[in-house]
């Protein structure tokens, strides 16, 4: 019900999520392209060392690599976000009235802007290397849906408990951390050999980088990613009906 | 018709610091009971307990109270900020709290920018803040300093237009925690003002407030708080009266002298 609400309130989270990009590069020449250029200068420079390391071609690395990033960034900021979700919103949640839910869209909505900025860097590098774009692409739109479906409920769970207790966004930095190494962005699935089953099938990460980066290389990604984030969105959500009714009284006191 | 009616209505605040002894004596000496929930593992601090009253139109009611007693708790539970914990707290009609002025404002945004944010954390659609953005400007009488960002205000600059965007808008029930101004004199003036207007026109106030003749001369009705209680609700003057008998009571006993 509170969902419903807080879609109403379209226009205060629109706002909110445009005010926080904008002000971040105020007054700067580039604006919010200064993101796109420093994921741009990695995903360069990163994409040229491993076609070195792996003895791959430029064109085959680049393209991947630049993908990959583009997909990570948009997770780990989502759930780096999602931490604070509700404490960045201490002063006005402990003084107005709005649901809850509107903290959560902003940070979706803010973040999926971003992506569409660093979504530039895959475009000059598909226009440099890449081969014929096919209509794969157009399944970037059903698997940037998913994935925002997820974080939804996945930004409301974790911004409760995060925000009961603090030391949780500690650890899910950490996880992230590593997770960006075990997770193939720099390293292709293939290369896993019989730890396949670990790192990547069995790697909630790659399923979500998958809906993602495969249809901007003009692949179509592979069924298990949709099954596993269809499933993780059903149950996610259903276990949010259920947990967050129960605890979303106590946020004005918590944050 | 505007309506408020308790039934029965609680409010706990979970307390979460690990030095909850601190916590608790900190508690003590502001009022606020606080205790164990039977089944909770944390300590809470009990705002409100078993409130069962109703304001109904024409109700000016002040709430008076030691600090802590609930009665900033009860405006924002009122105005739906603070979820009860217990009972059913039932509001009918448009509720505008002024409980926090500028709230929602950001430094970086313009004033015309700033009302239009505010506008909307308030749950006016962009059509109602369009409509209210001329009228809001001209009250804060700044000018040309709308298209600045706030950052660049005084204070009072920053207060005009925060108390401007509150009172904007015609409330039915007006909740207020003391009663705001703003700004140099002149403009002082102006918000008492409007203040008085919006006092006359709102269907039910709520007022919080230490001052005891602020509360003679705008209230109707007095309810009485202490430690999350309701002691009394009732005309202003007997309510009052017996407040004063008994604080001056507590007093007399703090400092050791015979009650007389």
């Amino acid at each position: 019900m509170e969902l419903l609400e807080a879609i109403r309130w379209w226009p205060l989270w629109n706002r909110l999520a445009w005010r926080d990009i904008k002000q971040r590069y105020k007054r700067t020449l580039l604006g919010p392209f200064w993101l796109t250029l420093s994921t741009g200068l990695m995903v360069g420079t990163l994409g040229l060392l491993w076609s070195q390391l792996w003895k791959v071609e430029l064109a085959t690395m680049l393209p991947f690599v630049s993908a990959g990033m583009i997909a990570w960034v948009l997770i780990t900021t989502l759930i780096n976000e999602g931490c604070v979700v509700f404490t960045m919103h201490e002063l006005t949640l402990r003084q107005l009235r709005f649901p809850y839910f509107v903290c959560v869209f902003r940070v979706l909505w803010r973040n999926l802007i971003v992506f569409l900025h660093n979504l530039l860097i895959q475009a000059v590098v598909m226009a440099w290397f890449g081969p014929e774009i096919g209509w794969a692409i157009l399944l970037l739109i059903p698997g940037l849906l998913l994935v925002l479906v997820n974080a939804g409920w996945f930004i409301a769970l974790l911004g409760l408990l995060c925000t009961r207790y603090r030391d949780i966004s500690q650890v899910i930095a950490n996880i992230l951390q590593i997770a960006m190494f075990v997770t193939p962005i720099f390293w292709f699935p293939d290369q896993a050999g019989s730890a396949r089953i670990y790192f990547v099938d069995g790697n909630i990460f790659f399923h979500v980088i998958e809906l993602i980066r495969e249809p901007l290389l003009g692949h179509v990604p592979p069924a298990l990613s949709y099954i596993v984030l269809t499933t993780t969105a059903v149950c996610g959500w259903l276990v949010t009906a259920i947990v967050y009714p129960r605890y979303r009284s106590r946020i004005p006191f918590w944050v | 018709m505007s309506k408020i009616v308790f039934e029965n209505v609680g409010l706990e605040y979970p307390i979460l610091d690990r030095n909850r002894s601190f916590r608790a004596a900190l508690g003590r000496s502001l009022g606020g009971a606080i205790r164990r929930a039977p089944h909770s593992r944390h300590a809470s601090v009990v705002a409100l307990e078993a409130i069962t009253v109703s304001f109904v139109d024409g109700d000016r009611v002040g709430l008076i109270g030691r600090n802590g007693a609930g009665k900033s708790t009860m405006l924002k539970a009122i105005a739906g900020i603070y979820p009860t914990t217990a009972g059913r707290l039932t509001v009918t009609g448009r509720v505008t709290p002024l409980l926090a002025i500028g709230v929602g404002m950001d430094l970086e945004e313009t004033g015309y920018e700033n009302i239009v944010t505010c506008g909307l954390f308030n749950g006016l659609t962009p059509a109602e803040v369009r409509a209210r953005q001329d009228e809001i400007a001209e009250f804060t009488e700044l000018g040309d300093f709308l298209s600045l960002p706030l950052r660049t205000y005084s204070l009072g600059m920053q207060m005009r237009l925060g108390f401007a965007i509150a009172t904007s808008g015609n409330p039915e029930i007006l909740l207020l925690d003391e009663v705001i101004g703003a700004g140099d004199q002149e403009f002082a003036a102006k918000a008492r003002e409007r203040m008085n207007g919006l006092m006359q026109d709102a269907s039910i106030i709520v007022l919080a407030s230490h001052d005891a003749e602020l509360i003679e001369s705008c209230c109707n009705k007095a309810l009485w708080l202490d430690g999350g209680h309701v002691v009394e609700f009732g005309p202003v003057h007997g309510v009052l009266s017996r407040y004063h008998a008994a604080s001056a009571g507590a007093t007399r006993g703090e400092i050791g002298l015979p009650a007389p």
